[in-house]
Order: C-alpha cells, then structure tokens, then sequence
C-alpha cells in the first residue's frame, strides 16, 4: 500500500487519527481511518463523493461520535464537543460557507475570536491581511462568493489556529483567487499550523499539500506524497474506474 | 390640533410599550425557532408579584425590581424546564408547550388570586402635562416612553457591542457554525429567554396599571397586540418591533380618538392582513431569511 512511502517526519504530530470508524446505522461512512498533520504541514484529504472526507471532519470537530478510535491534538484526545475545540486551537471552513448572512464582514471575523482580549485589534489585523478592510462593514452576504469564501478563511484565521481544517476551500473559485488560496495555505503552514484540507480541485491539492491521502468508501487507499498518491493505481480506479490488474 | 398632539403623544406611549413586548416575542424567535404564547401569561405572573411586593412594601419602586426579577427567573425555568424538551423536528411542539403552559399559569392565578381585577397604581401622575393650552403626555407616559427607549437602547448596545450579544446573534443565524466557534448555544438560548421574560414583564408592568387592572388573563389583549407588532415589523427584526410598536400604537390612539375605541380591533386586524398582504414576512424582514 502507498501508506508505506509516505515521508517519515520526526516528532509527535500535531492532529493523530488512529483506528477512526464512523457507523451510521448499518452504514459504515469511515472505517479504521489513520491519519497524522504535523506542525508546518499541509496534508490533503481527497476522494469521491461519499468516500467519508467530510464525515471524517466531522468527528474530529465532535459533530458525529466515532463508533472506534481515537483523535488526538498535541497528544490529548479531544473532547468530542464542538464548543471545547477553538479552546484547543482547532478552526475549521465549512463546505457551504458557514456565514452568519445576517451578520456584517467585521462580526463574522469577531465570532472567529470569541473571548480573546482585544478580539476588534485582531479581527482588524485579519481583515487587513485579507485585503477585507473595505467591506468590513458591509452585510457579508453582499459580497461576491470569492470575498465571501475569504471571510470564512479570516473568521478561521483569526484565532491563529494551530490546526486548521479546510473543507474544499478552493470551491467556485476562479484560478486567480485559487492560486492566491493556495499562497495563503502555504503562508498559514509556514507559520506552524497544521492544516488537514478536504478538496475536489486535485491540481490545487497536488501543488499545495505535502501529503495526500485518498479515502474511498470510508477506507484510506492510498497515502504520501501528491507524486506519489498521482501514480498509485488504486487511486485511479477510485476516481475513473480503471480497474487495477497488477 | 390639540387633539391630534394628544393622542399622537398617548399613542407613542402606548407604542413603546407594544414595542417592548413584540420586542420580547422577536427574542426568543430570534434565539430559539419558537413564538412564546406563554409570553403574556408569563408576564402576568411577575405583574402579581409587583403586585404582593408593591402591597407589602408599599413601594412601587421595590415591586418593579422584585417583578423583574421574577420575570428573569421564570424565563429561565420556561426554558431549562420546559422549551428545552421541545422537539426541534417539529416547530408546534414549542407552540403546543407554550400554550400548555399559559393554561397552567392562568389556572394556578385563578386559584391562588381568583378572577377579581385589582387596580395597579402608577408612580406618576397620569394625567396630562398642558403646555401653552395644548394637552401633551402625561408624567406617566413620559415615564413610560423612557423606559422603553433606555431599555432598547440598553438592548442595542448589548447585541452590537458585546460579545455576549454577537454570540447571540451568531446563534441565532447559525447554531452548529457557532458551535465550532466555542459558543455555548444552550446557554445563549437561555439567555435569551431571560431576557425575553424580563423585557415582557417589564412592558406588562408598564401597561397593565393603565388597563381595567391586574387578573390572571390581564396581558391577553396585550399579548395579542404584541404578537400584531411582532408579524407587522417582521418576528426576525428588533427595528421591526419598534417601529411596529409605534405604528399600532399611534394607530389605536387616532382610532380611538377620532372613531372610537370599538374599531380599535378592526384597525388593528385591517392594518395585520395589509401588511401580511404586502410584505407577507413583515416590514423589516431580512431580504433573506434564516434557516428555521
């Protein structure tokens, strides 16, 4: 299996997922699902439709409850409640945006940093890096869906997680913003954070992530490095239906 | 002319406090997917304990706080002992909840109190201030105007410029993204209803002494003018509330004055179904709506 040649890389990671299964009813969505993020590294989660990518955000964020398994961030399990996890320094993007509609640009980045000290200097300073400022007072579903997509990343950003969790961030993207998102993802790594991203676009994958590892019908089938996983027939078969003869 | 300033000015009085419960209704729509049919009956219950602690005291001002107080305590009880079991698949199970409740509450006035209205005084002088021969407000009124304004001021800043506020709103918009946010959304749900409790005990506090008096089903006529409010401005939007409140208000004022006070309810049905007709989610209605 591919997993045997991703890179070794030293130390504890940052995010571990060990043994994950997922049932929901008599369906299995993640089955004995491992993975690890370490610090400073970009790891992608590809797969078809249905292969379990989001459901396997889902539990590490405590929204489903694994039937096995383990998550662990920084070595401590996490808490299994949503609420604990920005406390942990876990951000997460959600695939339809996630926006408070109602709430302007400025008060979307400021529920990224709930309980900060000075949550106004750091919404600011997040908007400004995000080119935000402008519309910061403007209603958020104003503005074109790429800003809008931005905002979800400020809001993300805000807290300066230390694990970031993408859920296809490069969606309805044009290849500008798309190249300027993976700028910033690499820009986000550089800094420390480990970021777990799930993603449709496999180019943007291939050129942002260190590591890649392909989930079909909840099982990891392929793991390591985007030239790697690219060459791995069982990923060919997953997403074209090659069938695999060697 | 005099007549017009005077019911334009009685009307604006009688608006806030329209305004102050359709207010009360907006939050817990706003927090919780539920139109509280108990809100009037609850606001009754902390009225009578302004009432006992009025008596006891023989301080308005001391009836005020203990009622408020009440109110505060009796919404968090609704909601952690009561709403909190509403099924959230089905919007009438918090519907059916409420009027339950409001059958229990009036029920156990009744027993406890009995049907007798009982006249509520005021802490001001409630006839009209006359200035330059035009008849204005009264000390009352302006008591009640202020009230209200200071209280919905006091509720704006806490939504725009607190965090306990943003969390609430953020919750209301989106309860699982506020979630992975690190709001408590139960405990802002609560929250809520608290507050909702205090602001509608304080609008039948404002109300009532004005009325026949204080009995188990006093706030009914309120509860239904609110409600009106409520829809009009849009059950999403605190403006709404207000600027519905001050509608109806002035609305029932000038029918009162100029047609009588037996139109009143027609008026105010005539104004519900033209509004429901034009802007069938209210004046203030976002342009789109929440996710129930």
């Amino acid at each position: 299996m591919s997993a045997q040649m991703t890179p070794v890389r030293t130390g504890e990671p940052h995010l571990a997922v060990q043994g994950l299964s997922v049932r929901f009813g008599g369906l299995s969505a993640l089955d004995d699902v491992s993975l690890d993020v370490h610090e400073g590294e970009v790891v992608g989660l590809i797969g078809p439709n249905g292969a379990g990518k989001t459901t396997l955000f889902n539990a590490v964020c405590g929204l489903v409850r694994p039937s096995a398994g383990t998550i662990t961030v920084e070595g401590v399990p996490l808490p299994g409640d949503p609420t604990r996890l920005s406390a942990r320094g876990v951000a997460r993007t959600l695939q339809g945006l996630g926006l408070f509609r109602g709430l302007t640009v400025r008060e979307n980045v400021l529920a990224g940093r709930l309980g900060a000290t000075d949550p106004g200097t750091d919404a600011q300073r997040q908007l400004d890096a995000l080119d935000l400022a402008a519309h910061a007072d403007r209603p958020v579903g104003d503005l074109p869906y790429p800003e809008q997509k931005k905002v979800a990343l400020a809001r993300a950003l805000v807290a300066r997680p230390r694990l970031l969790l993408l859920d296809e961030p490069a969606g309805g993207l044009g290849s500008d913003d798309i190249a300027a998102l993976g700028d910033l993802v690499r820009h986000t790594a550089a800094t420390g954070c480990a970021v777990l991203l799930v993603e449709h676009h496999v180019d943007f994958v291939m050129s942002v992530c260190d590591r890649v590892v392909v989930l079909d019908f909840g099982r990891v089938i392929a793991s390591g490095t985007p030239d790697e996983v690219a060459g791995d027939p069982a990923v060919d078969e997953a997403y074209l239906g090659i069938e695999v003869t060697a | 002319m005099d007549r017009l300033v005077f019911l334009l000015g009685t009307g604006l009085a009688r608006g806030a406090v329209l305004a102050l419960f359709a207010l009360a209704l907006v939050l817990i729509w706003r927090g919780a997917r539920v139109v509280n049919f108990a809100q009037g009956a609850m606001a009754v219950v902390s009225t009578y304990v302004a009432f006992e602690v009025t008596s006891l005291t023989g301080s308005y001002w001391l009836g005020l706080l203990a009622a408020l107080l009440a109110g505060g305590l009796l919404g968090f009880a609704v909601e952690r002992g009561v709403m909190r079991f509403a099924s959230p698949a089905s919007p009438l199970s918090g519907v059916i909840l409420a009027i339950g409740l409001v059958m229990v509450l009036q029920s156990a006035l009744g027993i406890v109190f009995g049907p007798d209205y009982r006249p509520m005084r005021v802490p001001f002088d409630d006839s009209a201030i006359v200035v330059g021969g035009v008849p204005l407000l009264s000390p009352y009124d302006l008591f009640v105007l202020v009230v209200a304004v200071a209280v919905m001021g006091a509720l704006a800043v806490l939504f725009r410029w607190t965090s306990l506020g943003l969390q609430m709103r953020a919750a209301a918009f989106a309860p699982e993204v506020s979630r992975l946010l690190g709001v408590r959304v139960s405990r802002t749900v609560t929250v809520g209803w608290v507050l909702s409790s205090v602001v509608g005990s304080l609008a039948a506090l404002l109300l009532v002494p004005t009325s026949l008096g204080l009995n188990p089903h006093a706030t009914d006529s309120l509860f239904v003018l609110g409600f009106t409010v409520a829809v009009v401005g849009g059950l999403d939007s605190p403006v709404g509330a207000l600027v519905g409140g001050v509608t109806v208000g002035v609305a029932m004022s000038l029918v009162t004055g100029y047609l009588g006070a037996g139109l009143v309810p027609i008026a105010v049905l005539v104004l519900l179904v033209l509004v429901l007709l034009l802007r069938p989610a209210g004046l203030f209605a976002a342009a789109e709506a929440r996710r129930a």
